[in-house]
């Protein structure tokens, strides 16, 4: 009787924990954004949900949802009713500024909104699918409510263990790095666990990645893409991939599954289906007050190019061809 | 980003084998339906496994090229098994694969990024003079026996595809110096960068020496030349390349037929292409090439009024060329089991040489062809490959049909076993059909023939039909054999015979002719190995074993040793720490003879390199340390011309 007394404190105390209001917001230009908000429709049990066609930021069109994810009003805040939101839409399209009076946390997808959203509104800002380069200075803000992010891309040792399983006997992997690339440590320690020897190649830009690659693809048994669109973009990915299956060493890494589409031969990307999760458990910290710090996606999956494999000659193990894309 | 990730994609596959149907399926695909080999593009022009291409294909990367300090092209097909370099003038290096063949070899077709690089009239590659400097060139694919079905006349015995990088693969300056013994000075200087969504390089590059100890052969061969490459936002490439090279040659004859004084002559060659490339939404792609070749050998010869008393003669070699060339490709994939390829295509050869020909008017000859080529997997373990070439010269006025089988059969994840049948075809050249070498009198009205074409030639075909066995133990290693035999019909020979109505060179009132000549048959095995580790070794090796039966041939003009019955070749490189790296390269010939030349013996040849990386500020550098002909004198056309031990510095920076 007691134990269940207790197991029933403890469940209110999780629910009442996870009781907040978050907005979304995205580009309205960008179909692949629309696309995550869609995603994040498919939300938990308990959760309310409202779709904003259209949010005005000072320029910038947006597209919002706003989830409730308990009908609890939160303590912090008093939640109008799904109808008070509805009567605000009726005056026309709710601004950005008006609508982060009314949540408690604001989740900007992509780049344009985190930046609409780090300039309008003065609540916790969880920033999704920012690429590293643009995220940084949007953190690095000293003033203001917390702010964190969940990183674009999947974490880079992902791809180190990715590396390893498929080519047992390489040792030297080649990274490309800008002087102002953060994180590497971790990097370094995974490469030493997994008795790698990274290779970094320092390039300030694009074409400098380039050419430095191609001094160095020789002596090269894979590369790894770091995310930074300032060494590895759409310019720079086409020679860089061209010179490196001509010289059959594997490409892995990229912030996203299209990096494989384009010839990467394999990447640990984030699961987006399973990204709302993590943004939910971050979400509900800052609602808390606690400033988490930045991470990367907890829920990651293995993306492969075949194609790439056949012309590398690499066998990719029949247990991951269910996964392969 | 998706677009821009999607559209670079697209342009992987004419330097790796990939094209856009292939990552197209590999987007949708959910199992490995490519295969775990690397992919030619040569064979059929249809992306393919190397080990299901319907041809027998060499692979030499930039790797390789590197490590073999070769400064000519020609110098790196040593390595491929079959395959005889020659030198009988510093000027002309020759290439042949399988013998039968002079300084002028014509029975091989070059290719620069897929357009055709040779010299019409006398069908000669000039591979000193090639519009593009060696150190563009990121990948050869040497195709080993006919490949008509492909690419139609001159594919008699070879392909050769030279395949250069992209343009975005060089951003910003490089350079290259090279200095040594036997007047090697070389000079190098490639900048990369971007005009709007163009990506462009310009290269320029210079390549002189002094050629045969002893022999007045200096040369120095300059080229310009610009590649750029443009995506469109909607899906598509185009890609446009030129070239300017210019040769600078001094020519000591080593058998004159009459006494020719040392000179100096040029020879220039330029080109220019466009090619539009455009992915369909069926899994298919367009191509669209149009291009423009020029060449000009600009020997004036001499003159001469020792000769013929009272008469002052006028010997002249000069030769102008153009060539336009339009080719559209069609590719498709219609499932994981079926593939093809369609294309037609037309090109128009000028030439004008009155002395080769009697004659100020210039000469034309014009081919038509449609082509297609199919592959099929009937099932896992079994391919069929299957296509054909319908051409047409307006220089045979007849119509060829060149067909090509092949079937394979995967024995297991690693061996594949292949049966191919194919033909190759030449047209004769216009020297060949219509050739009328001649010297004029300047102060009388008189010509003297030296060469005086009967005309009515057919077409040389090769008929080849091979077994091969491929075995891929990893993806670092792989074996290829081949055993082949070809049969030659209507080879081009030359003969002498009486012209008692015309003046002529000979004694005897003797003129060079062309006639075709009976079989001549060619077997052979061929091996090649290539293999690398980890820790840096890279082992490249090579043999061949060839015989040619000419027995029921017309003329006695020595077929039979015109191959050296053994070749081997062999590169090895191995990376040391620090930037260092070292490289050997061998080549042994035996005893050959050069189509109606003298014989040679046998001979080794070795190479040696060391390399050292290191940086220069924040600039790196690589030093080179170059020496060939380490074991001695080699002889590799004419027994009294021998290339000496050279050794050179080289130095190379990327800024």
């Amino acid at each position: 009787m007691g134990c269940g007394l207790l197991a029933l404190i403890l469940m209110m105390l999780c629910a009442q924990a996870r009781s907040a209001t978050l907005l979304f917001v995205a580009s309205g230009d960008s179909p692949d954004h629309r696309e995550f908000l869609a995603r994040q429709r498919h939300w938990p049990a308990g959760a309310d949900l409202l779709a904003l066609e259209a949010v005005e930021a000072q320029g910038t069109r947006l597209v919002g949802l706003i989830v409730w994810l308990k009908s609890t009003p939160s303590q912090r805040k008093s939640l109008p009713p799904r109808v008070a939101m509805q009567a605000l839409m009726r005056t026309g399209s709710p601004t950005l500024a008006d609508l982060c009076q009314q949540v408690d946390v604001v989740v900007a997808v992509a780049e344009d909104a985190a930046r609409a959203a780090e300039k309008i509104c003065s609540i916790p800002l969880l920033m999704v699918l920012v690429p590293d380069a643009q995220l940084q200075p949007l953190l690095d803000q000293s003033r203001g409510p917390a702010r964190t992010a969940i990183y674009q891309a999947a974490d880079p040792a992902a791809n180190l263990r990715l590396i390893r399983e498929l080519l047992p006997k390489a040792t030297t992997v080649g990274v490309l790095v800008s002087p102002r690339q953060a994180g590497l440590s971790g990097l370094r320690a995974e490469a030493q666990r997994l008795r790698f020897k990274l290779e970094e190649i320092a390039a300030a830009n694009d074409e400098e990645a380039v050419r430095a690659l191609r001094n160095r693809i020789g002596a090269l048994d894979a590369v790894l893409l770091l995310p930074d669109l300032q060494l590895i973009n759409a310019w720079s990915l086409k020679p860089i991939l061209l010179m490196t299956i001509r010289q059959m060493v594997p490409t892995f890494g990229g912030p996203t599954a299209d990096y494989v589409r384009a010839g990467v031969l394999a990447a640990a990307v984030p699961d987006l289906d399973r990204l709302p999760a993590q943004i939910v458990a971050v979400a509900q910290r800052l609602a808390r007050g606690a400033v988490p710090a930045p991470a990367y996606p907890e829920a990651t999956r293995v993306v492969v190019n075949p194609t790439v494999a056949g012309v590398l000659s690499i066998v990719i193990p029949a247990t991951w061809n269910a996964h392969a894309q | 980003m998706k677009t821009d990730l999607i559209t670079s994609m697209t342009v992987l596959w004419g330097a790796t084998g990939m094209f856009v149907a292939d990552v197209q399926a590999a987007r949708a695909a959910d199992g490995d339906s490519a295969g775990d080999l690397p992919q030619v593009l040569t064979p059929s022009r249809l992306p393919q496994r190397l080990d299901e291409a319907p041809s027998t294909v060499t692979i030499i990367d930039r790797a390789m090229i590197e490590a073999s300090g070769a400064r000519r092209l020609v110098d790196v097909l040593r390595l491929v098994p079959g395959l005889q370099v020659g030198y009988k003038n510093n000027s002309l290096p020759t290439a042949t694969y399988h013998g039968l063949s002079d300084e002028y070899a014509r029975r091989m077709l070059l290719l620069l990024n897929g357009q055709r690089i040779f010299q019409y009239s006398r069908g000669v590659i000039e591979w000193n003079n090639l519009p593009i400097p060696l150190e563009n060139i990121e990948r050869i694919e040497v195709v080993r026996g006919p490949a008509a079905a492909a690419y139609g006349s001159n594919a008699l015995q070879a392909v050769i595809n030279i395949q250069t990088g992209s343009p975005a693969e060089y951003p910003g300056l490089s350079a290259r110096i090279a200095g040594g013994n036997q007047g090697i000075a070389d000079g190098f200087l490639r900048y990369g960068g971007r005009v709007g969504a163009m990506d462009y390089t310009l290269s320029v590059s210079s390549v002189g020496d002094s050629g045969y100890p002893g022999v007045y052969d200096d040369r120095r061969n300059t080229s310009v030349s610009f590649l750029g490459e443009m995506p469109f936002e909607a899906g598509g490439e185009l890609k446009l390349q030129a070239g300017f090279a210019r040769g600078e040659y001094g020519i000591q004859d080593p058998e004159p037929t009459f006494p020719a004084p040392a000179r100096d002559f040029p020879v220039t060659d330029n080109f220019q292409s466009l090619q539009w490339r455009q992915p369909g939404t069926r899994n298919d792609e367009w191509t669209l090439t149009l291009s423009h070749n020029v060449f000009h050998y600009g020997d004036r010869g001499f003159r001469n009024d020792q000769l013929l008393p009272g008469v002052n003669l006028q010997f002249d070699y000069d030769i102008q060329e153009e060539r336009y060339e339009a080719d559209v490709q069609y590719v498709r994939r219609f499932s994981d089991a079926w593939r093809a390829r369609a294309g037609f295509g037309y090109y128009q050869e000028r030439v004008r040489s009155p002395f080769y020909f009697d004659t100020d008017a210039t000469l034309s000859n014009e081919v038509s062809w449609l082509a297609g080529h199919g592959e099929y997997r009937i099932n896992p373990a079994w391919i069929l490959n299957a296509g054909a070439m319908l051409e047409y010269s307006s220089l045979s006025a007849a119509w060829l049909f060149l067909p090509r089988l092949s079937v394979h059969y995967h024995w297991d994840d690693q061996q594949t076993l292949r049966v191919a049948y194919s033909t190759g075809s030449r047209q004769p050249t216009l020297y060949e059909n219509n050739g009328r070498a001649i010297i004029r009198g300047v102060n009388v009205p008189l010509t003297i023939y030296g060469a005086y074409a009967s005309g009515g030639l057919n077409p040389e075909i090769n008929r080849s039909i091979e077994l091969g066995y491929h075995w891929q133990p990893s993806r670092s290693a792989s074996l290829d054999l081949r055993l082949f035999q070809e049969r030659y019909s209507d080879y081009i020979g030359t003969f002498y015979r009486p012209a008692p109505d015309l003046p002529t060179m000979l004694p005897g009132h003797l003129v060079l002719d062309f006639a075709n000549d009976n079989p001549i048959m060619v077997r052979g095995l061929e091996a090649q190995w290539d293999w690398r580790n980890p820790s840096g070794t890279r082992l490249f090796a090579s043999y061949a074993l060839t015989t040619i039966d000419a027995a029921g041939t017309r003329f006695d003009a020595g077929y039979e040793d015109s191959a050296p019955h053994h070749g081997l070749g062999l590169l090895i490189s191995q990376a040391f720490g620090n930037g260092w790296q070292a490289s050997l390269n061998y080549d042994y010939q035996s005893g050959t003879q050069w189509y109606r030349d003298q014989p040679i013996d046998g001979y080794h040849q070795l190479g040696a390199r060391l390399a050292k990386r290191f940086k220069l500020g924040s600039t790196p550098v690589t030093a080179e340390l170059i020496g060939a002909n380490l074991l001695g004198p080699v002889s590799d056309y004419l027994p009294n011309r021998e290339w000496d031990r050279s050794v050179f510095l080289r130095f190379t920076i990327d800024h």
